[in-house]
C-alpha cells in the first residue's frame, strides 16, 4: 500500500511489481525464522516466478535489507539498488516501534503508533490505520510480527554492501532509524537525505522520492 | 506565464482523492517542489508538490472537495 503513490512514476518506463514482504500487507505470515535471509528466499521465490531480466529494486527499511541480500544472491539479477531508510545498515533507534505492531488493537492506538514514524502526522489517515487493523486480525500475522521483530532487533548490522549502482535515501528526521551521517556517507555515494522527513520518505515526500529514484534509473540507461 | 496544480496519478484502482488541506494561500509565493496541498484517498495522504515557482493565484477547489484524477485544482503565476 506505501508504495501505490510512486508506482505510476514508473510506469510509463519499466515494467513495476510491488512486493510484499512476507508478514506484511496481502503476503502469507510464514516468515521462517524472521530473518532478512529468510525474507529474501521467500521474495526470491516470488521473482523468479514472474519477471525475467535484470531488475530494479526499490526499497524501504526492513525490504531494504532484504534487497541488499538479494543484490548479493548470484540467482538473481540486480540492476539497481534504491535503499528507503534501509533496515541492518544501521542500528535501530525505536525498538519499541517495531516490537510493539503485533500488540495494537484499536484503530486510534494503531494511529498514533504510525505517526512515530512520520514527521508530519497528517500523513497518517484513519483509513491507513484501518488497514493496518484488518492485517493485524488475519490468522498469524501478530506472531509473525513478533518474529520479524524479534530478529530485527537481535541481528548484526550487514557489513557491506556489495553493489554498484546504489542509491540511499533517508530523512533527517527519522527516528525509527536514526541517521548517522558519516557511516551513511561512507556506504553511499547517492546519498540523499531529506530534510523534514521521517521513516517513510516514499509517503511524506513521494514526488521527491520519485525523481531521485528516476534519475538513478536513468542514470543506468536501462529501461528494463 | 502560468503553472498548473492538477490531481497526478495515485496508483492502481485510485481514481479520485480529497482535498485535504491547501498548505499555501490565496496569492502566497510558492517555491517549485515545495508541498503546497494534502490529497487523501482511500489508501492514505500525499502532499502535492508545487510544478514551479511563482504565486498562487488560483484556487479551483476547495478543502473536503473530492476530485478526480487529472484534475485542475490551482493555478501559478510564474516567478518572473
Amino acid at each position: 500500500m506505501s508504495w501505490s503513490f510512486a508506482a505510476p512514476a514508473f510506469q510509463k518506463t519499466h515494467s513495476v511489481w510491488a512486493v510484499d514482504l512476507p508478514g506484511h500487507g496481502v503476503a502469507g505470515n510464514d516468515v521462517g525464522s524472521g530473518l532478512v535471509e529468510d525474507l529474501s528466499e521467500a521474495v526470491k521465490r516470488e521473482i523468479i516466478e514472474t519477471i525475467s531480466g535484470p531488475i530494479a529494486l526499490l526499497a524501504h527499511s526492513l525490504g531494504g535489507a532484504v534487497a541488499i541480500q538479494l543484490a548479493h544472491d548470484s540467482d538473481i539479477a540486480v540492476s539497481q539498488l534504491v535503499l528507503l531508510a534501509p533496515a541492518g545498515v544501521l542500528p535501530l533507534t525505536d525498538t519499541d516501534f517495531v516490537s510493539g505492531f503485533s500488540k495494537l488493537e484499536s484503530v486510534d492506538t494503531i494511529s498514533k503508533h504510525l505517526k512515530r514514524a512520520v514527521r508530519r502526522e497528517k500523513i497518517i489517515t484513519n483509513s491507513m490505520a484501518d488497514y493496518v487493523r484488518s492485517s493485524l486480525q488475519t490468522a498469524g500475522r501478530r506472531r509473525a510480527l513478533e518474529k520479524l521483530a524479534s530478529a530485527a532487533t537481535t541481528s548484526a548490522l550487514i557489513p557491506e554492501i556489495r553493489h554498484d549502482r546504489l542509491t540511499c535515501i533517508w530523512g533527517e528526521d527519522d527516528t525509527i532509524i536514526k541517521p548517522d551521517q558519516p557511516r551513511l556517507t561512507a556506504l553511499f555515494d547517492d546519498l540523499h537525505m531529506l530534510p523534514n522527513i521521517g521513516h517513510l520518505p516514499h509517503l511524506e515526500a513521494t514526488q521527491k522520492v520519485c525523481r531521485i529514484a528516476q534519475a538513478a534509473l536513468a542514470a543506468m540507461g536501462s529501461l528494463d | 506565464m502560468t503553472a498548473e496544480i492538477t490531481v497526478p496519478q495515485l496508483g492502481n484502482e485510485i481514481e479520485e482523492a480529497e482535498l485535504t488541506e491547501w498548505l499555501k494561500g490565496l496569492g502566497e509565493t510558492v517555491e517549485a517542489e515545495e508541498p503546497v496541498l494534502v490529497l487523501t484517498t482511500t489508501k492514505a495522504s500525499i502532499e502535492l508538490e508545487a510544478p514551479a515557482s511563482g504565486t498562487l493565484a488560483k484556487i479551483l477547489v476547495r478543502e473536503g472537495d473530492l476530485v478526480p484524477v487529472g484534475a485542475l485544482l490551482g493555478i501559478i503565476n510564474l516567478a518572473k
